[in-house]
């Protein structure tokens, strides 16, 4: 049962992001990202991370999405057309692409075991709040300290980059 | 609380940039406070890099808990140092052309010293998740850096087109490193590397390999993945060029052969002869491709880009070795010695010659271009004086610290190579005299031509001068006297072999032993070894190849 769910999930969420960017109007690719990051948050599900899934869905399909559909509404961009464009050298490049991997794929495969039977093993607490906690403050304490300064300097290059002027610009 | 003074280099940088930040709201907005918040943040950066010397050699010992994802040992404090030292040139040189850009307020500064603080990251970390987001705190601040520049128009295509490439480089990168997640379910490289040659060798791992490879290939400006390069690097301001050339490419240099020789050798090397190929292969045409577009450019800014890329080239051939050496480690860590030694001699040119340019031109106007050039020693014969030996260490011409560096990477190429290399070795040299071509044509407009109509003018500016000069005095002296800076750059190469790194990680041995280990191989004697080991010290036994 998981596996087939899993599998129609993830190919909801590879249609609906494809056509995220597929949609000439940004409307319609904003709401496509919405499907996407809920078939996203339903393979978490599938995936017992049930504290990641519920996050998803708060974090992005609400608040980020609300934010991206205000901007759009505020900047007024919803009249370009609401045609589904795919254009043809694109396509073509990404089939060019894929035959050069199928090769790559080929040759590897022909050596190589796809499923090795070794699944990685997972603790009881794998995907609750206690356990995601306890990644978080103790073996990933670093990394979690560092995403702050990654998200100050985020912030502060947002802000220069998107100030009109500097003081001494414009007087 | 001993793992925190471990990390002081990082916090010192870190808190530098803060202190810029905050002390910039504290001026007049009329002032102009480009020269001392330059001072104050080259100060951190060099307290930082003075915290790392008092640190090294550093601990082999693995760090338990939550320090885990670092490894702070003579590989990474060879980084802490250099780093550093780079990011305060480059923002002493920065003076001057701050000011004429309206470039010179606290984030400028703290830029530099946020991406500073992700590099450090990025070159310590033995675990994929914090070398990420090590890479990323870094490339964001130099993506703001590069869009700093507001009026320029090419500036702008610059920053959206090094924020397009650098995104998909991280993704792709991002993507890799889940795969080895999924496959292996660790990101530490030491137990990937374990995995890896226990050979449960999955097809998802090659794909994951090529991934975190093609990621880096990006970041490091390799043939094919250049083409964001030139542009990026004419567009950003001169400085920052000069820290992207310098800087971004040392610490993803470091990080890859962190990578590659911790996690990826000798199996996925040795075992697929594809990853072979494609190491010499891309080495190749980097160093070829960059060489020849370097020529025919007009714009010295552009053609230091492309030459930029063409010694990344020569860098990758490093990694060219790899294959050839199965289980001679020994020798791995003179090749990676080399490299290191390279890659800090490249990049105090690379400041040099950057720096030299962000002084040409007025008023935001940059006059980089050969024709602008012309007249240039008569006009300013110490500014002409310093571009020259730039240009001549980046050319290897002796007696800079280019000729060496180029010198020791090729004799090690010959000799650990075997001679199977030859080809290699060759291509190479080639390169390295066509390369000549365009290093001196600069010099020659700048000394035997005459300015044509009105005359251009330098920014004055006397810190910059002052580092200018430092990093000249840095190339000559590091040409003349080679023998320190290899001495370190070996010892510091030593320790990111995948058998200390894997070897450390039993538990059974004791903190020293894999080095005994290691050295007996290459000591039949195994005499220098054991004593060596006694004395803590290691260095004795390094001449056993």
């Amino acid at each position: 049962m998981e596996p087939i769910l899993f599998a129609v999930l993830a190919a909801v969420a590879l249609v609906a992001a494809v056509a995220t960017i597929a949609w000439r109007n940004p409307l319609r690719s904003a709401f496509s990202l919405i499907v996407c990051l809920f078939a996203l948050a339903g393979m978490f599900v599938t995936l017992f991370a049930h504290f990641l899934a519920a996050m998803q869905i708060l974090v992005y399909a609400g608040a980020i999405m609300v934010l991206f559909v205000f901007v759009i509404m505020l900047l007024d961009l919803s009249g370009h057309g609401s045609e589904l464009k795919l254009r043809i050298l694109p396509v073509l490049g990404s089939l060019a692409v894929l035959a050069v991997a199928g090769k790559f794929a080929k040759t590897v495969l022909s050596t190589h075991p796809l499923v090795t039977d070794v699944p990685p093993a997972v603790p009881d607490s794998f995907g609750t709040v206690p356990g995601v906690a306890e990644l978080l403050l103790g073996q990933f304490l670093l990394p979690f300290e560092l995403v702050s300064l990654l998200l100050l300097v985020a912030v502060v290059g947002a802000v220069v980059v998107a100030r009109r002027r500097f003081w001494r610009e414009g007087k | 609380m001993n793992d925190l003074f471990l990390l002081a280099p990082v916090l010192i940088v870190t808190l530098t940039g803060i202190i810029v930040l905050v002390m910039d709201l504290f001026r007049s907005p009329e002032a102009s406070g480009g020269t001392h918040l330059a001072w104050l943040s080259a100060l951190g950066f060099a307290a930082a890099s003075a915290a790392a010397i008092r640190m090294w050699p550093g601990s082999q010992a693995p760090v338990e808990g939550w320090m885990s994802a670092l490894s702070v040992n003579a590989f990474t404090l060879f980084f802490w140092i250099l780093l550093p030292l780079i990011a305060a040139f480059s923002v002493l040189t920065a003076t001057g052309f701050d000011r004429e850009n309206n470039l010179d307020h606290g984030e400028f500064y703290s830029f530099h010293a946020f991406a500073l603080a992700g590099m450090m990251v990025m070159v310590a970390a033995v675990e994929l998740f914090s070398l990420f987001l090590g890479l990323e705190t870094m490339a964001l601040a130099v993506y703001a850096l590069v869009a700093m520049r507001r009026t320029s128009a090419r500036g702008a295509e610059a920053s959206i087109k090094y924020f397009i490439t650098g995104s998909l480089a991280s993704a792709l990168l991002l993507y890799g490193m889940v795969l080895f997640w999924g496959e292996t379910g660790t990101l530490r490289l030491d137990e990937l590397g374990r995995v890896l040659s226990a050979g449960q060798c999955g097809p998802i791992l090659y794909a994951a390999a090529g991934l975190v490879l093609v990621g880096f290939g990006f970041k490091i400006a390799a043939v094919p993945f250049h083409l964001w390069t030139p542009d990026a690097y004419q567009g950003a301001p001169t400085p920052v060029t000069g820290f992207m050339a310098a800087a971004v490419k040392a610490a993803s240099f470091a990080a890859l052969l962190r990578v590659v020789f911790v996690a990826m050798l000798p199996e996925l090397f040795a075992r697929s002869f594809t990853f072979v190929d494609l190491a010499i292969a891309v080495a190749v045409l980097t160093m070829t491709v960059g060489n020849l577009l370097a020529m025919h450019q007009e714009d010295v800014k552009r053609m230091l880009a492309y030459s930029s890329i063409s010694h990344a080239g020569y860098l990758l051939t490093g990694l060219a070795l790899v294959p050839q050496l199965g289980s001679g480690d020994a020798s791995l860590r003179f090749v990676n010695g080399a490299v290191l030694f390279y890659l800090a001699t490249y990049g105090l040119a690379t400041l040099l010659a950057f720096g030299v340019l962000a002084r040409l031109g007025r008023g935001g106007d940059e006059s980089t271009t050969l024709e602008r050039l012309a007249g240039l020693a008569t006009r300013r014969p110490g500014l002409a004086a310093l571009l020259s030996l730039a240009l001549l260490s980046l050319a290897g011409f002796p007696p800079t610290a280019g000729f060496f560096a180029k010198f020791a990477l090729l004799r090690e190429l010959v000799v650990v190579g075997r001679g199977k290399l030859t080809i290699l070795v060759v291509i190479a040299l080639v390169n390295a005299l066509f390369s000549v071509y365009y290093y001196l044509r600069p010099m020659v407009a700048m000394y035997m031509r005459k300015a044509e109509g009105e005359e251009p003018e330098e920014i004055v500016s006397p810190t910059s001068s002052f580092a200018l000069i430092l990093a000249a005095l840095g190339v000559l002296v590091l040409g003349l006297f080679p023998g320190r800076l290899v001495g370190v750059s070996d010892q510091a190469a030593r320790t990111v072999s995948y058998k200390v790194a894997r070897g450390l990680n039993d538990g059974s041995l004791g903190a020293l032993a894999p080095f005994a280990a290691v050295q007996s191989e290459t000591d039949p004697k195994g005499v220098g070894a054991s004593a060596a080991v006694q004395t803590g010290s290691g260095d004795d036994a390094v001449g056993g190849r």
